[in-house]
């Protein structure tokens, strides 16, 4: 089910009334969310609930035997059981048509001689946050961080809970896993902001992630067809558009889950104002980029052992983010790149000459950060050419492209699968967006918005929804699923 | 919540697309709705029954509520909404293959919003929305403004004016169409009916419950209803709409309901090529033999209310043909020396027939006609603001003439905005170049 679909509109009030009509006793409560969770999920393909209720048992009973292991090699075993059979499950599902390829082609290189072939495999929506999600338990355990839960249904129901299910937030065990031994009271408080954060959500989805999709669509799949300034406003649309789109649907699960008492992790902080790639990261993905420095970059052995070694270590993060968003060159490269840039700065930062004297200065002031702040932007774009591209050759067509002069014309603009007052409402949109967040940043949007009058607020919510249900891209030919659902 | 669906609902008159049912539907609402007779169905009553002649051979109050396309669920609907407004002493319901069509594609129901969009909201709609389209469609199928939101930046009026260029001429519901098909469209006809014939053994047991309801629909309100197929060259050519056609009137026959199925007696009535505006419709020649059929017999076999009013009657084409078009704006005889006269024009008449319709009526020899090409110019002014300039060239042949009572009239139809045209020309071109009629200015 899709937070954007008329079915998510008539499940989710009923499924509210129906949850704070049972919420007082908590068993019946936390019964209620996770056969509503399977429902949600199901609703796509129910076969793959198996998958989700398989990865829950073996979490669950993995978790249980490794707290009460008493010898660390039974436990390290244990932890190894959990890693086989969730990331084994990734494995399957995400890569091995990747790895088939691969082979065959590294195969072929080296003067062998195999057909490709690939395996007719669906990928489980949502598997790469749930599966993480539920490693957290088992590590943390290990790691002693964590006591295992008793009870099946609490465990269950965090590794399905639905707003976040297929595309996270990716909520640590130690987070959200005690919310479902807490009981509720219905808090008006909350369900308007969390409303009002869907809201937002569902904007950035449907006015602005989707009407630039269009474009980027349409010139990213035929990028032989475009040159110049059109491959670059495509590649910046892009930028905002995987954006609003992945912060929308994170918005918009945040937001359900405080309706119903729950707190989850944020996942964006304006990224797009960041005035490095460091700082990117931790405004972009957050819960994605925490889970890889707690569980990938500190076993590596983070900054702990040399500037060359952490320097590696930072690297792999970047090259295992970069797979883990999907089994394709264009991905790795795309982790590859920012992994680059993160050792740069890393090592820049190092250097007296660039933290004392005039340059810092320079670098402090206002324009220095603006400078900063775009440059950012220019390689966090670059990189999302590889990410977007349908091929690494198609990546290269639009890089080598975008350095191609072009005479401007609005004819051509216009062409490139946005009409004018389309494109107009984009670059509206966009400006908006990134004013509201300059001033929610500055001032607490939610704080001011909250010591208006009752009738400017309730005008506003109307005029909100109204402008998703003009301007929103919907309906028979719109993109509907959220980018992340392929990861 | 409330508020959101009101506004919705507010902006749904923003969002819509003008449509044909509109018209009708605003043809049903111009008077009082005390109608004795109604067609409705699909395009085939839409384009076989011509209120006029019911109007004048049995004195009814009379209009065609048929949509193409239409199935017989939607058919319901109009008939829902019908009979909670009004209660004629005779409905006509049209009923073939196509109104109890099965698929359910795009444009199969973009045919069903086309009716649907104009009717008042209602449980009967609500029914049928709910029945004919899956549940994710739902709110676009209820409401333009989320069908055709993506149209935001063509809305500048929530007062939309007038659409005076309409591509079908319509009368009360009933289409007007004057020419006739050639062999290319009929080989069309031919593969498409070759490609999905078929012999229908039975009716589905979902077409059977679809044609029950409507059965008691009309046995709630007590109101007759009779089941009829308009005349279809497909009879002839296609299997499955003849067996269809016997299927559906064995179901009603046993369900104690009366079926005219005019296509077993298309000889009888004469109708020949030149009547049909394609193999699968009749055109305005063919109703006229239809029609004139049909109202007599109604009139030997149900009791029909006479409720048609002098005034209306005023506006009838054949009516006025009758009485020599007393009420004309504008007539003109042409004389035996003139130069019209010779090219087989007798008089020309400009008369007023319903909001904002003209017709120009003109009387000719039969063969007056052989590609003889005109030109139509008139100003008038849309919604009080813009002048506009209307100008099309028409070509008349020998089928494009109406007979009626044995005399042969050319009919041009003009839709201005406003009751008011000024420079009006009728002119034929060609060598001749005569000015058929001119009017500085007309007011009624």
């Amino acid at each position: 089910m899709l937070f954007n679909s008329f079915d998510f509109a008539v499940f989710f009030p009923i499924f509210f009334v129906l949850y704070w009509v049972v919420h007082k006793k908590l068993t019946l409560r936390n019964v209620f969310l996770l056969v509503s969770s399977y429902v949600f999920y199901a609703w796509w393909d129910w076969r793959f609930l198996f998958l989700i209720i398989f990865s829950s048992i073996v979490d669950f009973v993995v978790g249980a035997r490794i707290a009460k292991a008493e010898k660390r090699s039974t436990k390290r075993t244990l932890l190894m059981v959990s890693l086989a059979t969730n990331l084994g499950l990734l494995a399957y599902f995400k890569y091995a048509n990747f790895f088939i390829d691969s082979f065959v082609n590294s195969f072929n290189f080296l003067g062998g001689s195999l057909d490709s072939f690939a395996l007719n495999i669906i990928l489980p929506v949502g598997i790469s946050f749930y599966t993480f999600q539920t490693l957290s338990y088992t590590i943390d355990i290990y790691r002693g961080r964590l006591q295992p839960v008793k009870e099946w249904l609490p465990f269950f129901t965090f590794v399905v809970f639905f707003p976040q299910l297929v595309a996270g937030p990716i909520e640590r065990a130690s987070h959200l896993l005690p919310q479902f031994y807490k009981k509720y009271e219905f808090d008006y408080e909350r369900v308007k902001s969390g409303l009002l954060l869907a809201l937002f959500g569902l904007f950035k989805k449907m006015v602005i992630a989707d009407r630039l999709a269009v474009l980027v669509n349409q010139v990213y799949n035929n990028p032989t067809d475009y040159s110049g300034y059109e491959l670059i406003v495509a590649t910046v649309f892009f930028a905002f558009q995987i954006y609003c789109d992945f912060s929308g649907y994170s918005d918009i699960a945040i937001g359900i889950s405080r309706t119903l008492g729950f707190d989850l992790m944020k996942n964006f902080k304006s990224p797009y104002f960041s005035r490095s790639i460091t700082e990117f990261w931790r405004r972009w993905h957050i819960s994605l980029s925490t889970w890889f420095r707690d569980y990938v970059y500190i076993p590596l052995g983070g900054s702990r052992k040399g500037s060359y070694r952490t320097y590696a270590n930072l690297f792999i993060v970047f090259l295992v983010s970069g797979l883990w968003h999907g089994a394709a060159i264009t991905f790795i490269i795309w982790g590859a790149v920012h992994g680059v840039f993160i050792v740069v700065e890393k090592l820049l930062k190092e250097q007296a000459w660039t933290t004392e004297g005039t340059l810092t200065k320079i670098n402090r002031s206002y324009l220095g950060q603006a400078f900063w702040m775009l440059f950012t932007f220019a390689v966090v774009t670059f990189a999302w050419i590889f990410f977007r591209a349908n091929s690494f050759s198609d990546a290269l067509t639009v890089i080598s492209g975008s350095f191609e002069i072009k005479a401007f014309t609005y004819e051509d603009l216009f062409g490139l699968g946005l009409a004018a007052s389309e494109f107009k409402v984009a670059i509206v949109a966009i400006v908006l967006l990134l004013l509201f967040e300059a001033f929610h940043n500055t001032f607490g949007a939610l704080r001011v918005f909250n010591k208006q009058f009752i009738l400017i607020r309730w005008v506003f919510y109307l005029i909100a929804v109204f402008v998703i249900i003009i301007f929103g891209v919907y309906g028979n030919d719109a993109p509907k699923e959220f980018i992340y659902f392929q990861f | 919540m409330v508020i959101v669906v009101i506004g919705i609902s507010q902006l749904d008159r923003v969002f819509y697309k003008d449509g044909l049912f509109r018209d009708t539907l605003n043809n049903f609402e111009a008077s009082s709705k005390d109608y004795d007779l109604v067609f409705i169905g699909n395009s085939h009553s839409h384009s076989s029954f011509d209120p006029r002649v019911f109007e004048l051979e049995l004195g009814a109050k009379t209009i065609n509520l048929a949509a193409p396309a239409q199935s017989l669920v939607t058919t319901r609907a109009v008939a829902s909404m019908l009979l909670k407004e009004t209660k004629p002493d005779l409905v006509v319901l049209n009923i073939f293959s196509t109104s109890l069509n099965e698929t359910n594609n795009e444009a199969y129901k973009a045919f069903q919003l086309a009716t649907l969009d104009f009717l008042p909201h209602s449980v009967a709609k609500s029914r049928t929305i709910f029945e004919m389209f899956p549940f994710e469609e739902w709110p676009a199928a209820f409401s333009e403004t989320i069908r055709y939101h993506h149209n935001w930046d063509t809305i500048s009026s929530f007062n939309k004016p007038y659409n005076y260029n309409l591509r079908y001429d319509v009368y009360k519901g009933f289409a007007t169409y004057k020419t006739t098909y050639d062999s290319v469209m009929l080989k069309k006809f031919q593969h498409r009916f070759e490609k999905r014939d078929a012999v229908i053994k039975s009716l589905s047991a979902k077409q059977k419950k679809r044609i029950d309801a409507i059965i008691a629909l009309f046995e709630k309100h007590q109101v007759p209803v009779l089941f009829i197929n308009a005349p279809s060259r497909a009879y002839q050519l296609s299997t499955k709409f003849r067996t269809y056609a016997e299927r559906i009137q064995e179901y009603l026959e046993e369900n104690d309901q009366t079926m005219l199925d005019l296509n077993r007696i298309t000889d009888t009535l004469g109708l020949v090529k030149k009547h049909y505006r394609d193999p699968n419709h009749l055109n305005t020649r063919g109703a006229l033999v239809v029609s004139e059929y049909l109202a007599n017999y109604l009139k030997s076999n149900y009791e029909i209310g006479k409720s048609i009013s002098k005034e209306e009657l005023g506006k009838n084409r054949y009516y006025l043909m009758d009485q020599g078009f007393p009420n004309s704006i504008h007539s003109k005889n042409h004389t035996k020396d003139s130069v019209l006269f010779n090219l087989g024009f007798r008089n020309t008449h400009l008369y007023y027939t319903d909001r904002n319709r003209f017709e120009l009526a003109i009387e000719v020899d039969k063969d007056a006609f052989n590609s003889t090409r005109m030109v139509l110019q008139y100003g008038f002014r849309d919604n009080k603001l813009d002048e506009k300039k209307f100008k099309t060239w028409i070509t008349l042949d020998p089928e494009d003439v109406l007979t009626y009572s044995n005399r042969h009239f050319a009919i041009v139809t003009l839709f201005p905005a406003e009751k008011k045209l000024y420079d009006l020309e009728l002119r034929v071109l060609g060598t001749s170049n005569q000015v058929v009629l001119t009017h500085d200015s007309l007011k009624l």
